[in-house]
């Protein structure tokens, strides 16, 4: 019935798991490849924004149910507005590296930036 | 075998429950006060009241593990909404099942911060999943290093509180027999 709340086993995963993680947050893209932004909306991509090339700003209101508020400027992308409850997309803040993602769960929508190097992320 | 040992009375295992459950949806509550952290994933609880799923699984049994991890999504349903609830049960499922296994069949080899980490990991991975189908964007699993770094962190503290405070919740027993 007693239990040590620390065993060597546990020193292994807790260490292990945040190592691969830490690795996992490195390897991750870096500023200076090409940025695409991918806006994906209940599964099907709805707009492809090459972020190098993004003067002005823009928004862009795909059609979801609640309405949320994408805008791009200064090679970043990001949820300006939401009519969901949590905002989580909201404060998952400014996107700028290829490896970025924020999520509206409620209007099923992904904003997440690929890079276009050989390496980048194909799905 | 469990089962029988605490106490004759037959209402003893549903009043320990509901206390429970009471006890999970405040630590809940309680977390959603939380105001946003800078650098961690956006929308990331610490998960304490996993303390309660814990202890539901160790000394009561799967059964009434479920049914705090129901009460808790149930909540977060009537809250914050559909969405809040899938993602609630999702992760709230999965850790519920590995909470329970692992503490059935692993502690020999397991104290309870492995545990910990590990139902907090499985949370995280359930919730994944969830967003994932939501979307139906696989990108979502770009969160995954963010919230596996989050969830030993969190699944330390969790295991470090829930064996600090496993007497205390123990002694819980005592008075509700009497």
């Amino acid at each position: 019935m007693k239990n040590k709340p620390l065993k060597k086993a546990d020193i292994f995963i807790v260490l292990g798991v945040a190592a691969l993680a830490l690795l996992f947050i490195f390897l991750r893209g870096s500023k200076s490849e090409r940025r695409i932004a991918v806006i994906t909306v209940d599964s099907a991509v709805t707009d492809r924004i090459d972020l190098d090339e993004v003067k002005e700003k823009i928004t862009i209101m795909p059609d979801t149910d609640p309405q949320v508020v994408i805008a791009a400027e200064n090679g970043e992308i990001y949820f300006e507005s939401s009519g969901c409850r949590d905002k989580i997309c909201v404060k998952s803040g400014r996107l700028s590296k290829a490896g970025d993602i924020a999520v509206c769960l409620p209007a099923k929508t992904v904003v997440s930036i690929t890079g276009s190097g050989p390496d980048a992320v194909t799905y | 075998m469990k089962r029988n040992t605490n106490g004759a009375d037959p209402n003893f295992r549903p009043a320990l429950c509901a206390v429970l459950c009471a006890q999970a949806i405040a630590i809940s509550f309680f977390e959603s006060l939380i105001p946003e952290i800078p650098f961690l994933p956006p929308g990331a609880k610490p998960g304490l009241s996993n303390i309660i799923t814990m202890f539901a699984a160790n000394s009561l049994g799967l059964p009434e593990a479920l049914i705090i991890t129901l009460a808790k999504s149930l909540f977060a349903f009537a809250t914050r909404g559909f969405t809040a609830f899938i993602m609630s049960i999702s992760g709230g499922l999965l850790s519920c099942l590995a909470a329970w296994l692992l503490l059935t069949f692993a502690q020999k080899k397991l104290g309870f911060i492995g545990i910990s980490v590990i139902c907090s990991l499985c949370h995280n991975f359930g919730q994944l999943c969830a967003s994932c189908v939501i979307t139906g964007s696989r990108m979502t699993f770009y969160y995954a290093p963010f919230l596996a770094l989050f969830g030993v962190i969190t699944g330390v503290i969790t295991g470090v509180i829930f064996a600090a405070v496993l007497p205390a919740l123990d002694k819980m027993k005592k008075y509700i027999r009497r």
